[in-house]
């Protein structure tokens, strides 16, 4: 097992690396001034002469050419300064840390609420193959692909929030009250939107091993023998059908940093996702490099958690790459 | 059997705890905008035509609300008006730090200043402070707090917002205390806007950063360094700033207790936060919406001009327009009317006439801007070669209107067979690839502010500060120059309005539109009507709830 995990640690290294140099070069390559904000009449009132942009460019670490600004930016990141904003002059990583716990928030109980919801309906229809049921729950996870986030968000805030008034339409608190359960109300809608995509997917991921477990020796012998279906269901057939659903799930571990953009925009939850958004239009790269890092670290290590749980929901698996190291 | 128990209990403590807000009335909004979900619910459900119903209520729940809400894209990251420069950001901090004054076209109102008067020469400024004045932590302001803050703006690396008080070209503005309220400020040469530009300097308190004016990434940014009607009750970054009135303001006392601004960045998001009375301000971002609140009941609203000018642009460096009758066939063959009244509908924008906005000092609505003529435009279209052509028109997809403008010139320009190809790019593109000397399209459409002084913006756009792609003649350049030297105001006026019609004869721009600025508010704010400019509000004092 410790030399699968140094394996993988390594592989992830790498791949941190590669992802770090083409999304440096991304940014460096596309057009536009990283200092357009000092630049441009739009936005400033004085033309900064070439000493003084010059001057700015090195204090924000913009001079050199592509390979000494990654070196540079590479080298302070690793001592964990993550520099500072080109828009704002405020340090990066602060500004991210502040905002990450509110989208890790919104995006983790949306997987939640996916992975629970998901499960029960994704065998129920797996049971009941081709059934009214199947076709009902069916029906809905393929509405639930295909519903654009953005427009269900602002239907969810004029039914619920305009209509019934039961939820706020927007932010993550109510002004002047620091409660949970404030929050958790603030959070409802747009954790239904976010929920809905990911709960129809793995509904249907669910639903298709269900109907090939079910074909399964194992589960006519113990229907045979008696067992309660939903006995067989629980204890049986969903053991099986977890591996997909680990697989789905580390793999949208990055979303947790990223998933959100729209929907924090629709109901003005002050995430990362807003911060990104105006990172990229300003191309402030020192803050589009920092969110792109994070998610993915984040991606990285859900998958590499997948690989471990893996292992544990299917000893096989885990007998395998014992035999496989020596 | 244990393991399995949990694991329920856990999932139903999960959903639970996710609908636990479900049902419960609004009350711990009614600080906001004195309006609960709960009543908005049931006024919504008593009223059969719920759409009319919808708009016909809008900020109607609003009497008697003792804050005023807007809406904002995005809190700034810190309070320190130095180091905001966009737009939304320094209207989140007008009620919280003074402007020194503010210079009209009719007056120049003092705030923090008592006065400033200029030598005859034109190149002294001398500033006076009331004394009364205070910070929101108690301490007096002073002309140490003057001096500290134009010393944050020569240091060009803090990013600060207000370099051109200190700086006129390269050259630096000397500036001296002379006593505990007075500081002269003299400029390396005559440069008639600098009044203006130095009104608009927010001062920021010495005291809170040492007198360190490596401002950039300090801890003070984030206390309250105000100066304003309003002090700092509560600053979540990307959630709220919510203030609250200032007792030892020096001027009128605020009417409102409080003034927040709260991140709802989606202009549907903002409209349903209206209508629900979670706020009671609401920028119009269409003709659609400004249409259907004006005649709604319980919400007013306001039209002010932006001061922008957006105008469609040759690029002096393509051989297409080496005949200058190829620039007068365009500018012949564009319907105005039908562009703005298309693109801009009947409340977004009016009319442009000439390249200073509605909103400058020196701005002449007498000036007659291009006409149509298409039969005149085809016949300079085939004789300058230009008909039968393709040309290519960039438009930056960052400014509003810009794509429906450009469809539209696009229509036109087909009636005398000149083939328009449009690309559109984002903003910072967008000034990468126009404002360099690239031959490889034909027109462009932008826009620009042309608020306040002719000399600020409006001078640097078209004298080649900012390396804008226009073709100003000598003579145009000899008129800014004329009129920037120049301190008397009769005079000033006599000189651009001589440039503003030079700029029609000339073709060197087409002003296409000037932009409104549009909002609603609950018809219970008062003193909304007073602002003519934007952003809004200059003096918060003067807003009140009936």
């Amino acid at each position: 097992m410790s030399h699968f995990i140094g394996k993988r640690l390594v592989q992830m290294a790498v791949v941190f690396v590669f992802v770090s140099m083409f999304a440096f070069s991304i940014i460096y390559f596309s057009p536009g001034d990283p200092l357009y904000l000092y630049t441009s009449p739009s936005v400033s009132v004085y033309k900064m002469t070439d000493e003084q942009l010059e001057d700015m460019r090195e204090s924000l670490g913009l001079t050199g050419n592509a390979a000494q600004r990654y070196l540079n930016w590479a080298g302070k990141m690793l001592h964990g300064d993550w520099g500072l904003s080109v828009s704002n002059h405020q340090p990066v990583k602060k500004q991210i840390m502040d905002k990450l716990p509110n989208t890790i928030g919104l995006m983790g109980a949306a997987l939640l609420l996916s992975v629970i919801l998901a499960i029960p309906l994704g065998l129920l229809a797996g049971s009941y193959k081709n059934k009214w049921v199947d076709n009902i729950i069916s029906g809905i996870s393929y509405l639930g692909i295909s519903l654009p986030a953005f427009w269900f968000g602002i239907m969810l805030i004029i039914v619920f929030s305009l209509k019934l008034g039961w939820f706020p339409s927007s932010g993550m608190r109510t002004i002047g009250v620091n409660s949970a359960a404030d929050v958790v109300r603030h959070g409802v809608l747009p954790v239904i939107v976010l929920s809905v995509n990911n709960t129809a997917v793995f509904v249907r991921y669910i639903r298709s091993n269900t109907i090939e477990q079910r074909e399964e020796e194992y589960v006519m012998t113990a229907i045979s023998k008696g067992v309660p279906k939903i006995q067989v269901m629980y204890r049986h057939v969903l053991k099986n059908c977890l591996l997909p659903i680990i697989t789905m799930v580390g793999m949208n571990f990055g979303t947790l940093i990223t998933g959100s953009f729209i929907v924090e925009s629709v109901f003005g939850w002050p995430g990362l996702g807003t911060l990104c958004m105006d990172a990229i239009n300003s191309r402030d790269y020192t803050m589009i490099m920092g969110i792109t890092m994070l998610a993915c670290i984040v991606l990285l290590i859900g998958n590499f958690l997948a690989d471990i749980l893996y292992g544990f929901a299917d000893p096989r698996i885990k007998r395998g790459e014992e035999r496989e190291n020596g | 059997m244990k393991k399995k128990l949990i694991g329920m209990m856990l999932c139903a403590a999960m959903a639970a705890s996710l609908l636990a807000g479900c049902g419960s009335s609004g009350s711990s909004g009614s600080d906001t905008a004195g309006q609960t979900e709960d009543s908005a619910g049931q006024e919504d459900k008593e009223d059969a035509q719920e759409q009319t119903k919808d708009t016909d209520d809008a900020g109607d729940e609003e009497s008697g609300s003792d804050s005023l809400v807007i809406p904002v894209s995005a809190t700034v990251t810190n309070l320190n008006p130095l180091l905001e420069s966009m737009a939304e950001g320094a209207m989140q901090l007008s009620p919280y730090a003074d402007e020194l004054y503010y210079v009209d076209q009719e007056e120049t109102r003092y705030y923090l200043a008592e006065s400033c008067e200029v030598s005859e020469d034109g190149l002294t400024y001398t500033l006076k402070l009331k004394d009364n004045l205070k910070w929101h932590d108690g301490e007096a302001i002073t002309a140490d707090d003057v001096i500290f803050t134009a010393d944050c703006n020569v240091n060009t690396d803090n990013g600060a917002g207000y370099t051109n008080t200190v700086f006129i070209g390269e050259e630096q503005v000397k500036y001296e205390k002379v006593d505990d309220l007075t500081v002269n400020f003299t400029i390396p040469q005559p440069s008639a806007s600098y009044m203006a530009v130095l009104g608009h300097l927010q001062l920021i308190p010495a005291h809170a950063f040492d007198g360190n004016t490596d401002i950039a990434s300090a801890e003070a940014n984030l206390t309250d360094i105000g100066s304003g009607p309003y002090q700092l009750s509560e600053f979540r970054d990307g959630e709220a700033l919510v203030l609250e009135k200032f007792e030892d303001y020096y001027g009128d006392a605020p009417q409102i207790d409080s003034v927040v601004f709260q991140v709802i960045s989606d202009p549907s998001a903002q409209e349903v936060a209206f209508k629900n009375g979670e706020i009671n301000f609401l920028p119009a971002a269409s003709d659609a919406t400004a249409e259907e609140f004006k005649s709604a009941k319980g919400a007013e609203l306001h039209q002010l001009g932006e001061g922008r000018v957006k105008y469609l642009a040759w690029n002096k460096f393509c051989d297409t327009w080496k005949d200058k009758d190829a620039v007068k066939a365009v500018f012949a063959a564009l319907n105005q009317e039908e562009i703005v009244a298309g693109a801009y509908g009947a409340s977004m924008g009016i009319l442009a006439n000439a390249i200073f906005s509605n909103q400058n000092l020196f701005y002449d609505d007498s000036i007659k801007g291009y006409e149509q003529d298409v039969d005149a435009a085809k016949e300079l279209a085939e004789k300058s070669g230009l008909a039968g052509k393709t040309i290519k028109l960039h438009y930056n997809t960052d400014r509003t209107y810009m794509e429906e403008t450009a469809l539209m010139i696009q229509q036109q320009l087909k009636e005398i067979d000149v083939n328009v190809e449009l690309e559109g790019i984002d903003a910072n593109g967008f000034f990468d690839v126009v404002f360099t000397d690239q031959a490889d399209y034909e027109l462009y459409l932008n826009e620009y502010a042309a608020i306040g002084d002719p000399d600020s913006v409006v001078a640097g756009m078209y004298d080649g500060t900012w390396g804008i792609n226009v073709d100003t003649s000598q003579e145009i350049l000899d008129l800014f120059q004329k009129g920037r030297e120049t301190t008397d105001m009769d005079e000033r006026g006599v000189i651009y309005t001589e440039l503003q019609q030079k700029a029609v004869d000339e073709y060197l721009v087409y002003p296409i539109a000037y932009p409104n600025y549009c909002f609603v508010t609950s018809d219970s704010l008062q003193g909304a009507e007073h602002y003519t400019t934007t952003p809004v509000f200059e003096d918060y004092t003067k807003l009140s709830f009936k």
